[in-house]
This record gives structure tokens, C-alpha cells and sequence, in this order.
């Protein structure tokens, strides 16, 4: 009886199947109170339809006359929010990586270092305690040279570094020693010569002109297969920009880089531990002079070797690396260009050049594609609100026309 | 016979200036028994302009009436959901020319029941009464199954006669 009662406004909506209707419509007939529920729905229903207001219809013209208005396409119609978002990205882009935060140190011990150079070899921290204490106590004993400072790890440099700049940014004096700075200087030059003999000679009068000295050079290839040579000169530091003009001269020029390396620090530091180590040698012939035992004596004999060996290995490595700094290096590759086998035929590789260049292209426009992806994720929390907000201003111009 | 014509019919040559025409009143109509006759020539006229941007996506599944109420529907809704309002009282009236039997039901007692109807009943009820859908095409518009509509009707009914006729309505 639930299913036909739940069956009755299908019934009367003329909803059902004809069997399910035939099956309502009996019990209908059969039961008083499915009769009276019927009758209750068909008034509620009857009134509903009957008394319901019937709203009057405006409007018409309006929206056909919109409808006549030309639908942009999709694309076209995110177009203008497109372009506010793209040009706010761009400009958050722009923004970003102009005004990224740099690292403090990169950007303040240079401005430092350029007012006084003296800063980053202070005297104030390191790692090797023994070296401290020695250094302390030859300084303790009155042989401490101003012109000596002491090596510094690079943790405790950073540290003095710092507190060194913003020592000298409040005005304070700083305790500075002054080092000669000590630069090794390399430079490595590629050139393409009409003849590599003649380059070579040339190369040559260049390094004898400035004073220096060829160290190394070979020649390899013939005139058919192209030659090929490469110099390695050594000239003195001072002269090493003019040595790289000179060579730039003698050809087209494919590669070139130069590099410079502050060795400072370590050169004061071999000085440091040299005069600690001769300090200790000359206490150690003290004591030999007085030692009385033959026991003692061999075991201040060998501590003595052993500082000598040290002092003889430093004093090599301080020579080289004052050798190095005096006089840079710069390693010259010198190319001839093969005769062409066919006179008048010229080998044109311009599929090779073209590929090449198409494929480093590609490989920049990837890049610089990532590197927008990435501003474009880590800008999401600014563009995003503005994206939604040019959206919804989309829409609202759109309503209103 | 309607739906079927209407499915014959190719959406190429389906022109949205004639389909509007010919289905603007029901739209119009459908509209304001939701969210009033002031808001509804604006509904009306954004649920043409959307079919007009969908109409090449339409492939005759549902009537075009129905699709288009369907749409409409959803414009509705997202009026109402903008404006943070409840859907407008159904709006009873007398009517001299009303079958006797619909004479028997209080029409202020119907208007103040429908609206304690829950929204689902109640869009149940004004689509199968007021529109005068069936109930598969009021499914298509909901996005429901027949049966749904169906259920939801039987219960709208009983709580409606329940206000109505409380003397003879069982659980």
C-alpha cells in the first residue's frame, strides 16, 4: 500500500507506466483513504497551477538586441585580463629581479675591501689552535712583524670581514696591516692565423718585449691539414693586459678568458708560519747547544729536522707562489686554417652553424621559459588575486554591456 | 513530439535570435518564479547570451527548452548565491475562473507552506506545477535522475498536505 500511496502524485501527474497506473487507480477505487489523499493533492496541485501569478514578459527586444552583438571567441574574451596579467607579471618579473635581496657579504666586503684592502688580513681568528699558540708566542717574544699577519680560516675571515665593515661604518679606526695583495694572474687566448709560424714568432717578440719568457711551445699539423701551436708565456704581472692586447692582435680571436686569483692570504700565512718555524729552529739549536745527553740531543736533532724539512717545503711554496704572482701566465692556442683542397671551392658549413645556433636558442629560450615558470610560481600569492580580480571586473563589464 | 523535433533539428542551423523568440516568455517566466520579475529580464537575457557562447556544444541531448531552463536555472542560482537571498514567495492570487476544487485549499495557507518547503522540494514542486515540465525534462534541469524529481514531489506533497490537511495526512 506504500508503494501506490508513494505512487500517488506520479499517478495523478500521469507519470507511471500504463500498468502502474491501471494498479493506483484500483486501489484508488478500493480505498477510502488513498481517495481522500488523491483529493488532497489534486486540490493543492489544481491551486498551484491555477492561482500562481503570471509574471508580465519585458525584455525581449533588449536581449535580442544583444544577442545581434558579436560574440568574441573564448580566447578573445580572457584576452584583456590576459594581457593585465601577463604585463603585471612581467613587470613583478622585472621587479623582482631587480630588487632580489643579495647576499650581504658579496655585496659589502668588495665596497670594503676597495677602501682599504688591509681588511681581510687582520689578525683575529683560527681554526688551528697550535698555530695560534705559536704565532702567539713569537709574537709574545718580541719577533711579531706588523708587515706578518696571520692566516685566517675562512668562517672566522667572513666574521672579521664583517665586523671589520661595520667597524669602519661607525667611524672606529681599524686595526688594519697593510700586505702587498698578491695576484696570480692566467689568461688563455684562442686565435685563428693566416700562419701559425709567423704567429709563433711573434708570440716570441711579444713576451721578450715586455719582459718575460716563453715557457712552452709546440707546433704540430702542416700547411695542407692546418696547423696548429700552442705557447704558454709567462710576462710579468704588470704587463699582463698589454701581453693580451699584443696577442689579440695577432689574429681573429675565438675564445678568449682571463682569471685572477688572490693568493694574499696565503702567501702571508706561508710568511707567518716561516718565521714561527725558523723561531723554533733557532730555540731548538739553543737547546741542542746545551743539551748534555746524548738522549736529548737526538730527540732535539730530530725535532729539528723535522721543522727544516717544513721550513725548506714552505719556503718552495712561498717562492712559487710569489713566482706565480709576479709573473702571470697566459697559454696562447694558435690555429691555421687548412688550405682548401679545391681551389676556389670554399666549404660552407652553414647547415652546421645554423643547427648549432638553432639548438643553443632552443636551449636559451628553455631557459629563460623555466626561469619565468619559476618567478611566475614564486609570484603566484600577488598575481593570482589580481588575475581573480581582473576576472571578476571582466565580468562585470561584460554584464553591464 | 516537441523534444523530438527538436533533436532532429541540426545545431548548425540552430539560430539563437529565433530560439529566443520562441522560448524567451518561458524563460522569462521561469526566471522570475525564482528570483523575481525585476532580476529576471536580466536572467533571461544572460541565459540567451550564454546559450548563444554554448550553442555550438549544444547536440540535442536534452529538449532545447530544457536546456535552455537548465541554464537559466543555473543563471538563477548564481544571482541568488550573489545576492546572498532566498528565492521570492510563490505569489497565489484568486481566481473566479479556478476549478471548484482548487477553491477548497487556502491560498495564503499554500503561498506560507511552499515556503517552508526546502529548496529542493520546492524547485521540485514550482518545475512540475508552475512550468508545467514533466518529470524527466525537470531532471535535465536539475541534473537529476526522473526518480529524484519524483521523490522529491511525493515528499513536498505530504509535508504540503500536512500544513494544509492536518487532520488526514499519515507519516
Amino acid at each position: 500500500m506504500n508503494n501506490v500511496r508513494d505512487n500517488l502524485k506520479a499517478y495523478l501527474d500521469g507519470e507511471l507506466s500504463p500498468m502502474q497506473m491501471r494498479e493506483v487507480e484500483s486501489a484508488v477505487e478500493r480505498d477510502g483513504e488513498l481517495r481522500r489523499e488523491f483529493e488532497e493533492m489534486k486540490q493543492i496541485s489544481s491551486t498551484l497551477r491555477t492561482a500562481s501569478v503570471a509574471p508580465t514578459v519585458v525584455g525581449l527586444d533588449k536581449t535580442l538586441a544583444a544577442l545581434k552583438k558579436p560574440v568574441r571567441p573564448p580566447l578573445l574574451r580572457f584576452a584583456p585580463a590576459a594581457a593585465l596579467v601577463g604585463t603585471c607579471a612581467l613587470a613583478l618579473i622585472a621587479v623582482g629581479h631587480f630588487m632580489r635581496p643579495q647576499p650581504a657579504f658579496n655585496d659589502e666586503i668588495p665596497l670594503a675591501m676597495e677602501k682599504n684592502p688591509a681588511l681581510v688580513h687582520r689578525s683575529r681568528a683560527s681554526t688551528d689552535s697550535n698555530r695560534q699558540a705559536a704565532i702567539a708566542g713569537v709574537m709574545a717574544g718580541g719577533e711579531h712583524d706588523d708587515t706578518v699577519p696571520v692566516q685566517i680560516s675562512p668562517k672566522a675571515e667572513v666574521n672579521s670581514r664583517s665586523l671589520d665593515v661595520a667597524a669602519e661604518r661607525k667611524g672606529q679606526p681599524v686595526d688594519a696591516l697593510n700586505p702587498v695583495r698578491q695576484i696570480v694572474k692566467t689568461g688563455e687566448l684562442t686565435v685563428l692565423v693566416p700562419r701559425a709560424n709567423q704567429a709563433l714568432d711573434s708570440v716570441n717578440a711579444i713576451a721578450k718585449k715586455l719582459g718575460g719568457l716563453v715557457e712552452s711551445s709546440n707546433l704540430s699539423g702542416d700547411e695542407m691539414d692546418g696547423r696548429s701551436a700552442s705557447v704558454s708565456l709567462r710576462v710579468p704581472v704588470a704587463k699582463f693586459d698589454e701581453a693580451m692586447q699584443d696577442l689579440r692582435k695577432l689574429g681573429k680571436v675565438s675564445g678568449e678568458s682571463t682569471d685572477g686569483r688572490d693568493v694574499t692570504t696565503e702567501v702571508v700565512d706561508s710568511d707567518a708560519r716561516l718565521k714561527v718555524m725558523r723561531a723554533a729552529e733557532q730555540s731548538y739549536i739553543q737547546i741542542l747547544n746545551k743539551a748534555r745527553k746524548q738522549e736529548d740531543v737526538l730527540s732535539v736533532h730530530d725535532r729539528l729536522d723535522t721543522v727544516r724539512q717544513d721550513i725548506e717545503g714552505l719556503t718552495a711554496q712561498l717562492k712559487s707562489l710569489r713566482n706565480q704572482a709576479a709573473m702571470s701566465t697566459i697559454s696562447v692556442t694558435i690555429t691555421q686554417k687548412a688550405a682548401p683542397k679545391v681551389a676556389g671551392v670554399v666549404k660552407d658549413n652553414w647547415i652546421d652553424k645554423t643547427w648549432a645556433g638553432a639548438w643553443s636558442g632552443l636551449g636559451f629560450a628553455g631557459r629563460k621559459l623555466t626561469e619565468a615558470l619559476i618567478y611566475l610560481v614564486v609570484f603566484s600569492p600577488v598575481w593570482i588575486p589580481i588575475f581573480i580580480v581582473a576576472g571578476m571586473l571582466g565580468r562585470k563589464a561584460r554584464q553591464l554591456a | 513530439m516537441q523534444a523530438v523535433q527538436e533533436k532532429s533539428v541540426p545545431t548548425e542551423r540552430l539560430d539563437i535570435s529565433e530560439i529566443a523568440r520562441g522560448y524567451y516568455d518561458c524563460v522569462f517566466r521561469f526566471c522570475a518564479r525564482r528570483i523575481g520579475p525585476d532580476a529576471a529580464a536580466d536572467a533571461a537575457q544572460e541565459t540567451f547570451l550564454t546559450a548563444q557562447r554554448v550553442l555550438r556544444k549544444y547536440r540535442g541531448e536534452a529538449p532545447l527548452k530544457t536546456w535552455l531552463l537548465g541554464i537559466a536555472h543555473n543563471e538563477c542560482r548564481r544571482i541568488l548565491r550573489k545576492k546572498r537571498t532566498e528565492p521570492v514567495t510563490l505569489e497565489l492570487i484568486e481566481d473566479p475562473s479556478a476549478s471548484p476544487e482548487s477553491s477548497w485549499v487556502d491560498r495564503s495557507a499554500l503561498q506560507q507552506a511552499m515556503t517552508k518547503l526546502s529548496s529542493e522540494h520546492r524547485e521540485a514542486v514550482v518545475l512540475i506545477e508552475l512550468d508545467g515540465l514533466s518529470y524527466e525534462e525537470a531532471g535535465h534541469v536539475l541534473g537529476v535522475p526522473a526518480g529524484t524529481v519524483k521523490s522529491r514531489l511525493h515528499y513536498a506533497f505530504v509535508i504540503l498536505r500536512r500544513t494544509l490537511f492536518p487532520a488526514g495526512v499519515e507519516a
